[in-house]
């Protein structure tokens, strides 16, 4: 019994010990606080390194914001601290932008070109070990170059290099700007800012715990002040948790897959929003598979699916059918008459003249090898990878080509799988000009050993005519000319396909109804969490 | 028992305490260097895991120069030296997934699966003690029938199943508990708040250890039923009571206390499911993301931490054998 009275009284001493402020509080029922349900780990707020990566910070902002309202096509960019658009010259070289004046960060300090300069600097600083890094290889140098201007200098050329001037900017003086381009800078993993963000953004972090953090709206903020007061967002990782606290009251909105979100169709006091994405879901079939690495097979499978049928089956119409990347919003860029139809009868002739014939079993083969593959699916980014693996396993059943689905981690599995292994893979994450969302998918320097992410090029995919057009409007100044180049780009592509390209996701949100209007939906990106969705213009809603 | 006897056996304890307190630096050093080590021989790429799977498209240039900011550039023995230094100077090094010191990381889980399990293993204690007593006096009964196969369906059901189905009936269906968190959302840590969070997590960690508890006790007093002494006793008709009371139980419960320690530790890892159910801020997340993500200095110090408490909850278990059950030689 002694062992179980030094047990209470531990217990006793770590309650009294947690619970010293009862009076922090807040008004129950207040009508401005908004409770978001977060799948993603608190405290990582680093502009930095890659929060708010594409703008979607509450607490710091870009020189650029993807406008929201314009869903269905590239969305434009507008100035947010810059003070208007981003002046390019020497070919696309350098771009120019000047600062906004009259912001203030959330600590009182101004906001100028130094800071722009310092957050840029640390970003391409290699003892700072931004995770961003990949993203900016091609800036050269950042400078101030007056007193409300700041310049950029690229390595190549970037005709739309403005559209990814969206990253959050940070108060110098917190990145210790005579450090930042140097190999004594403070690794952004050590920053401060991880848990105690400052920036010049609506929001400002108020309360950090394990499970919660706390953002109240800045009284003097720069702008208009939002009518939302507070947000309080709540790490609950288990997906089925996040869809039983929505009805208990302990959250107005949370990021939930199509199976799980359907609970919330008939539910009156909530709205379920699927918002379109450029998160494309695709299967690689890599060049070194005996069987799909065949340019012929791979044809005969981009042709034996029906993308429509995946998109209402497995995701519930949650889904746009896409087979070239290319897209509906990428506005003339995009050729609706290349996609690649749905044809059985002509991916199984494909397949017939090529050898591939159907044994007594049903299941093709050709030389003793039959028509199978391993498909890798990650089970640790929601359902719709092994929802989308499980379908087309049985769209190709009916051509004879078995698929075995294998359920993975996605930090399992290694470059070898890569590079040997077709697997249900998931990009987009820097949709808003086309050649940040497709060069390193498509282009053939990413087959090379060694070149790249693990998943950049996974097929080991060559196709000359493709580099080629992707090169050119990698540095076309002529938006037209660039349009043409890329409609080229997906005619090549789609007449010999490198990937099973089955669609493009749509993110579905649950989201409680409070009488709160938002001014748009933002075309999102490939991302797993609730910075995007109806939160995305938060500090913006109105009441309705 | 003889007073010199029982003298001599907490004498004994101090000895049993300090050479096992000897051992535990070398075991704990080590397990560190065994964890510097085996991280070595990983296939994951910390730096890889850094960059979320993007380190490829760096130079290699650019490669080194990171390796070196993160301090991937070391071999293991010397990262090994280095972490072991700074840990000895108090300082136990940045978590690399979290982007925080590891005391930060820790102190803001920790105490939060210390409460759970605590307050767990009481409930956990009490449920069993009662039930097992139960079943154990009256064996063969429906009522030892009944536990028996309670324990073994609790056994057999998942902690997530539980958890799920705990909620669905108390949370969800009768609005008596909150679903999950710690506190109501936005809320600071009250005590009142705290208690209504706890309790759901609470019954299904303990639910979830009552089984071997149970059939433990169980075992222990039906043996010590059937031995010698409580037969003569009750031959000389003394009251049951008395018996169960007075001679059973002292020598039933040393075995199931010990059981109890050794089991500790255990309780910890254990809850990690039970955390992720309830989105409880515990400590459960950490350990895996930490493995994952290769975030040494993170492993290394939960490594070093189970490792310890494995060894002092196991030496707990000993001195209480030696100092409740007479029977047990304290020249271990």
């Amino acid at each position: 019994m002694r062992s179980l009275a030094a047990v209470g009284t531990a217990m006793a001493l770590a309650l009294t010990a947690c619970g010293d402020n009862p009076d922090d509080r807040p008004a129950a029922g207040s009508t401005t606080t908004v409770v978001v349900l977060d799948n993603n780990p608190l405290g990582t707020y680093n502009p930095v390194n890659n929060h708010g990566r594409n703008g979607e910070s509450r607490i710091y902002q870009g020189l650029f914001r993807v406008q929201p309202g314009q869903p269905d096509t590239q969305p434009d960019i507008t100035p947010l601290l810059a003070a208007g658009p981003a002046v390019p010259s020497d070919g696309n070289r350098t771009w120019t932008v000047r600062t906004r004046t009259g912001v203030t960060f959330s600590d009182g300090s101004p906001f100028g070109p130094d800071d722009v300069v310092t957050t840029y600097r640390a970003l391409i600083n290699p003892a700072v070990a931004s995770t961003e890094l990949v993203r900016w290889q091609n800036l050269h140098t950042v400078d101030a170059t007056g007193p409300d201007e700041v310049t950029f200098r690229l390595k190549d050329p970037s005709p739309e290099f403005d559209r990814l001037l969206l990253t959050g900017i940070a108060p110098s003086e917190r990145l210790d700007a005579e450090k930042a381009t140097t190999p004594d800078a403070v690794p952004a993993k050590d920053s401060s800012l991880n848990t105690d963000p400052v920036g010049t953004g609506p929001y400002e972090l108020t309360d950090l715990r394990a499970d919660q953090a706390i953002f109240e709206a800045r009284d003097d903020y720069w702008g208009s002040v939002p009518a939302i007061g507070k947000i309080v967002i709540r790490h609950v990782e288990d997906e089925n948790s996040r869809a039983q606290q929505l009805p208990n009251g302990e959250g107005d909105g949370t990021l939930l897959d199509t199976r799980l979100s359907k609970a919330f169709d008939n539910n009156k006091d909530f709205t379920v929003s699927s918002r379109t994405s450029a998160d494309w879901h695709a299967i690689t079939l890599p060049a070194a598979h005996p069987f799909v690495g065949d340019q012929t097979v791979r044809t005969a499978l981009n042709l034996a699916i029906d993308r429509q049928a995946l998109v209402d089956g497995a995701l519930d119409g949650h889904g746009t059918p896409n087979s070239t990347f290319l897209a509906p919003f990428y506005g003339n860029a995009y050729d609706k008459s290349k996609e690649i139809p749905f044809d059985r009868a002509h991916a199984e002739k494909l397949l017939d003249d090529a050898g591939w014939t159907r044994g007594s079993d049903g299941v093709r083969a050709k030389d003793g090898r039959r028509a199978e593959f391993d498909l890798i699916y990650f089970t640790n980014v929601g359902e719709t990878r092994k929802l989308l693996a499980l379908a087309t396993t049985s769209e190709l059943d009916k051509i004879g080509v078995i698929a075995h689905p294998v359920a993975k981690n996605s930090a399992d599995v290694s470059d070898e799988d890569y590079r040997t292994t077709p697997l249900v893979l998931g990009g987009g994450s820097q949709p808003y000009s086309i050649d940040a969302q497709l060069y390193t998918v498509l282009h053939s320097t990413f087959a090379e050993p060694g070149v790249g992410a693990k998943w950049d090029n996974a097929s080991d995919y060559v196709n000359k005519e493709l580099d080629a057009a992707l090169d050119a409007a990698r540095v076309e100044p002529d938006a037209a000319t660039r349009d043409a180049l890329y409609r080229k780009a997906q005619a090549s592509y789609a007449a010999t396909p490198g990937m099973l390209q089955l669609a493009y996701v749509k993110h579905v949100y649950v989201s409680r109804d409070m009488g709160w209007k938002e001014p748009g939906v933002a075309l999102e990106p490939h991302s797993h969490g609730v910075e995007f969705g109806p939160w995305y213009t938060i500090a913006d809603w109105t009441a309705s | 028992m003889p007073a010199d006897t029982g003298r001599r056996r907490i004498s004994a304890v101090p000895r049993i305490v300090g050479r096992r307190l000897l051992l535990l630096a070398p075991i704990t050093l080590v397990v560190t260097v065994g964890v510097f080590w085996l991280a070595s021989l990983s296939p994951l790429d910390p730096l890889d895991a850094y960059m979320s799977g993007q380190s490829a498209a760096l130079t290699d240039e650019q490669r080194g120069e990171l390796r070196r900011t993160l301090g991937l550039d070391r071999s293991w023995w010397s990262a090994w030296w280095d972490w072991l230094r700074a840990t000895l100077g108090g300082d136990l090094g940045r978590s690399m997934s979290y982007r925080q010191s590891v005391s930060t990381v820790i102190g803001d889980r920790l105490p939060w699966t210390l409460v759970l399990s605590v307050s767990g293993l009481v409930l956990a204690l009490i449920i069993s003690v009662c039930l097992g007593l139960w079943a154990a006096l009256a064996p063969g009964s429906l009522a030892d029938r009944a536990i028996g196969v309670l324990a073994t369906v609790l056994a057999a059901v998942p902690p997530f199943v539980l958890g799920m189905g705990v909620i669905a009936v108390f949370a969800l269906g009768l609005g008596l508990f909150p679903t999950g968190g710690l506190t109501d959302p936005g809320e600071g840590v009250a005590a009142g708040s705290l208690l209504r969070h706890l309790a759901l997590p609470t019954v299904v960690f303990a639910l979830s250890q009552v089984p071997w508890l149970i059939l433990g006790l169980r075992e222990t007093v039906i043996r010590t039923l059937s031995e010698d002494a409580v037969l003569f006793a009750r031959l000389r008709g003394i009251p049951r009571r008395t018996i169960v009371v007075g001679h059973v139980l002292p020598v039933a419960a040393p075995p199931f206390i010990a059981l109890t320690a050794t089991r500790l530790p255990e309780l910890i890892a254990g809850s990690v499911i039970v955390e992720a159910v309830f989105a409880w801020p515990g400590i459960g997340a950490a350990m895996v993301q930490a493995a994952q993500r290769l975030d040494l200095d993170l492993l290394c110090f939960l490594t070093v931490a189970s490792t310890a408490a494995v060894l002092l909850c196991t030496l707990l278990a000993d001195v209480l054998y030696v100092l409740l059950d007479p029977r047990v030689d304290t020249d271990v």
